[in-house]
């Protein structure tokens, strides 16, 4: 019998949220445990839409290429819409990563095979569409090395595959509001970037300035 | 659409604020398309599908850009999932306060349209933003074109939603 070595996803993003300082990270909710784990820092933004996170992710990034922008999907997150590989070996932003957990299961529907649990590759994919850095990490060590690289590194688009084991969540973040997160990271980007992304509310200021 | 309405389009995108565009052509938008490629004012992302174009878009919007999604009508029905979710996962529950883009559509299959494939389209374009509580509006005459992008601009960024400009008559149609 052939052992496939596969990481720790807990292991995994604990060692990243050791290393975030301002990076922006879109997250694909079933990555319950990142919020606890990064210290529910307002550069984070929680979102439930498969096959949404990384294009969310590649837009941001290229508004914003002077700041690093890190997308977690899943694999059925990136599975739902592969549309999105081509413009990333296109545009490949340079201050982007996606780092995909692989646990090859559909994991927040109780478990059923996604298609990387058979004979798809999605670092191979990615590479067949241009993305030039893609890969697949199957230990820790190569998975730090990626990581300290990805985040030290402003030179191509980093798609990391991470192969974990499907194991169950040591934390659930029960309070998780998708909107609150929207909220929280628009602020955060408007107050460290000095731009508006929210709407003033021009009649009101405008009588306010009147004082009427 | 017409090549005379090009320049009135790209400055009224300008007036609005657009700075950032994604997109999929169709036969009718293509040249604006093209247009907005060449011009410097515009970041534009080509995408494979309305999807992606619609969350290209509103990753835009979170860095502080004012996007447009340009596609056929047909691209409502791609891009409904993402749209819907954003729309009422995000904080609004009632069409407001999503994820904000400007979306630039043709209206195929409206009355005029010369081919019969676009029957569809035209079937489900204004059911479809009715159901994801799009605002929109049509546009089919030349003196109403800039005027309806500013609309439409304004009310994306600041109802914070999806709104659409949806093109057609006079201003694709040779009749």
């Amino acid at each position: 019998m052939i052992m496939v070595e596969k990481l720790d996803k807990y292991e995994c993003l604990k060692y990243l949220a050791s290393k975030v300082t301002d990076e922006l990270v879109i997250a694909w909710t079933a990555f319950y445990e990142w919020p606890a784990l990064s210290g529910e820092r307002p550069g984070n933004l929680h979102y439930s839409q498969l096959g949404c996170t990384a294009p969310m992710a590649m837009g941001l990034a290229l508004a914003l290429p002077h700041r690093k922008v890190i997308a977690l999907v899943s694999d059925g997150d990136m599975l739902m819409e592969l549309g999105t590989l081509p413009t990333l070996g296109k545009e490949n932003p340079k201050n982007l990563v996606i780092l995909i957990n692989d646990n090859e299961t559909y994991q927040a529907v109780g478990g059923y095979p996604t298609m990387t649990a058979y004979k798809t590759d999605l670092a191979a994919m990615a590479r067949a569409a241009g993305v030039e850095h893609a890969v697949t990490v199957r230990n820790f060590e190569d998975y730090k090395r990626e990581i300290d690289e990805a985040l030290s590194k402003n030179d191509c688009t980093r798609f990391i595959v991470m192969k974990t084991e499907a194991k169950p969540y040591k934390l659930f973040y029960e309070t998780i509001e998708w909107a609150e997160t929207k909220y929280r990271f628009i602020r955060y980007i408007e107050k460290t970037e000095g731009i508006k992304v929210f709407p003033t509310a021009v009649q009101d200021k405008k009588y306010m300035e009147k004082k009427i | 659409m017409k090549e005379e309405y090009l320049p009135e389009l790209l400055s009224a995108l300008k007036a609005a604020g657009i700075n950032f565009a994604a997109g999929l052509p169709d036969s009718w938008l293509r040249n604006v398309i093209e247009a907005i490629e060449k011009d410097p004012n515009f970041k534009y992302v080509q995408v494979c599908n309305e999807w992606v174009g619609y969350c290209v878009c509103v990753g835009a919007w979170l860095g502080g850009k004012k996007p447009v999604l340009i596609m056929e009508n047909s691209g409502l029905r791609t891009a409904a999932e993402p749209i819907a979710r954003m729309m009422f996962h995000s904080g609004g529950g009632g069409g407001n306060h999503g994820m904000a883009t400007l979306i630039l559509t043709s209206y195929r299959g409206d009355l005029g349209d010369t081919e019969f494939w676009t029957i569809g389209h035209a079937a489900t374009c204004e059911p479809f933003l009715k159901a994801l509580r799009i605002p929109y509006i049509i546009v089919r005459e030349a003196k109403d074109l800039r005027k309806s992008i500013l609309r439409a601009a304004r009310a994306a960024f600041t109802f914070v939603t999806p709104a659409a400009v949806v093109i057609s008559g006079d201003l694709v149609m040779v009749d």
